[in-house]
């Protein structure tokens, strides 16, 4: 049948490097009022394109490889994060920014210990819902780019004709385990990994009523 | 189940309200929002004048092509099936996702049994069915129209159970002790009381369909704004691929501020009482 696997690395490294991205240059962004206002009207226009148009350009760029689709991934899913961070770095309690400046906590050590922790339960709610899109463009990237991966897989299976179809609808199935357990991850992520942000506290309880 | 598309927007939204700056001088608010995109456009134009890569021809190329072929010639002849595949398909399977998501909301017992399933077509990527949608119902456009009503469905239904699941109970008790008729109770609480999960929704199950929209022409179709990038690309006609690229753009960005438009319109006084509430701690 040939396309074999699943290959989640392009999905994986796409959000990787979406959210590096998005973490540095949203928090940049979010220190500074005049850049963040300027760069707010475009970032939402990038936001709005479809990352789908850019695809026929980054296939003949990058050709059927890995990195094309990383691109891709990476493409869709950085507007939105850079949104997230830009708004969770100025959600900073004013109280904790003030006692950061007293402290004389500047640079490195304020982006790690004040920057990051106060936007990272934006960026892990950010992550969670791009990692939908991102999976559907990893698999976009695969069925019309022609990246291995599950997508070329079920196209194979298809072109292979009606007795491979028990195979293309194997291949769909796995597709759809394949998100329960990737978003699953990321849903699992938010809730336990972001407990002890100010914002979740309170909710902890109800949340896991629910 | 809580597949809440929404928090994520309304905490923006809420950002949004407090970074509007509403005592600044408008033309100020302009020219900050303005000088950005047009310094990019600009520095696109100059870098690209005299580039020879066969993959990023000059803008002003570009820009003659995207006459040519977009306003001079017939290019939009393309748009219209797209759009109407969109239209047709994203409403189809809005409309489909709210009534099963009220439903389910109403039938615990059903909502029980189905959800797994419900989760399972919700998570499962929807390019990933366009092969078994081929072989189904082959190359028309029934086929594109139902993959796009398959992908804006789901978004759809798990929004509205989860924003009518979220409505206060102590409400329906008011409700019935006003003596309010069933229509009415609907249409007067559970409506706006799951409308801003419900929009949440509806928003998210637009990308997906502009995406399905896009992928099932570039795959198999012999029309449409997909197809256009991709033919293009395929016999090298670089330049007038980026025309394509650029249309599809400034579709898909119409559309979602349209869709955004008319939410903030419909929702007013939701984000009125949002941005009035998160004053107070």
């Amino acid at each position: 049948m040939g396309g074999g696997g699943l290959d989640p690395a392009g999905w994986f490294l796409g959000l990787v490097v979406a959210s590096v991205l998005a973490v540095v240059v949203g928090s940049a962004l979010a220190a500074n009022d005049v850049a963040f206002r300027s760069a707010a009207g475009v970032i939402e226009v990038f936001k709005a394109i479809p990352a789908i148009a850019i695809l026929p350009l980054v296939i003949l760029v990058l050709g059927s490889t890995l990195e094309m689709k990383v691109f891709l991934v990476a493409f869709g899913a950085f507007w939105p994060l850079v949104v997230q961070v830009g708004y969770g770095v100025r959600s900073i309690d004013p109280t904790v920014a003030d006692t950061a400046r007293v402290l004389g906590v500047r640079g490195v050590r304020r982006f790690l210990t004040v920057t990051l922790p106060t936007a990272s339960p934006y960026v892990a709610t950010g992550l969670r819902i791009a990692s939908a899109s991102a999976l559907i463009l990893a698999v976009v990237a695969e069925l019309v780019g022609g990246a291995e991966g599950i997508g070329r897989a079920i196209l194979f299976a298809r072109n292979a004709g009606v007795s491979a179809y028990p195979v293309m609808y194997a291949y769909i199935l796995v597709a759809g385990f394949l998100g329960i357990v990737l978003t699953g991850l990321f849903f699992l992520l938010e809730r336990q990994g972001m407990h002890w942000h100010e914002s979740r506290r309170n909710r902890a309880g109800e949340a896991g009523a629910r | 189940m809580t597949a809440t598309t929404g928090r994520a927007g309304a905490a923006g939204r809420s950002g949004a309200g407090r970074a509007g700056g509403r005592g600044r001088p408008r033309l100020r608010r302009v020219l900050l929002a303005v000088w950005l995109p047009v310094v990019l456009l600009a520095l696109w134009w100059a870098v690209s004048a005299q580039s020879d890569s066969p993959y990023f021809p000059p803008l002003a190329d570009i820009l003659d092509e995207l006459h040519d072929e977009w306003i001079a010639g017939d290019a939009t002849l393309q748009l219209l099936p797209s759009l109407r595949n969109l239209a047709v398909g994203f409403a189809a399977g809005s409309l489909l996702g709210v009534l099963a998501g009220a439903l389910l909301w109403r039938l615990p017992v059903v909502r029980r049994a189905t959800s797994p399933i419900v989760y399972f077509l919700y998570v499962l990527p929807a390019p990933a069915l366009l092969p078994a949608m081929i072989a189904l119902f082959g190359l028309g456009e029934v086929r594109q129209m139902a993959l796009i009503a398959f992908g804006a469905t789901w978004p759809a239904l798990l929004n509205t159970l989860d924003g009518m699941r979220g409505i206060d109970q102590v409400k329906f008790d008011t409700a019935r002790a006003m003596r309010f008729s069933g229509l009415r109770t609907v249409w007067q609480v559970v409506l706006p009381g799951a409308s801003p999960q419900i929009a949440a929704g509806l928003r998210a199950g637009l990308q997906v369909s502009i995406i399905l929209m896009v992928v099932s022409e570039m795959v198999a179709a012999r029309e449409g704004i997909g197809y256009f990038i991709l033919e293009a690309q395929t016999v090298f006609a670089i330049t007038t691929m980026w025309t394509g690229i650029l249309v599809l753009s400034v579709v898909g960005t119409v559309l979602n501020s349209a869709f955004v438009g008319v939410e903030r319109r419909v929702l007013r006084w939701y984000h009125g009482s949002r941005q009035a509430g998160s004053g107070a701690p």
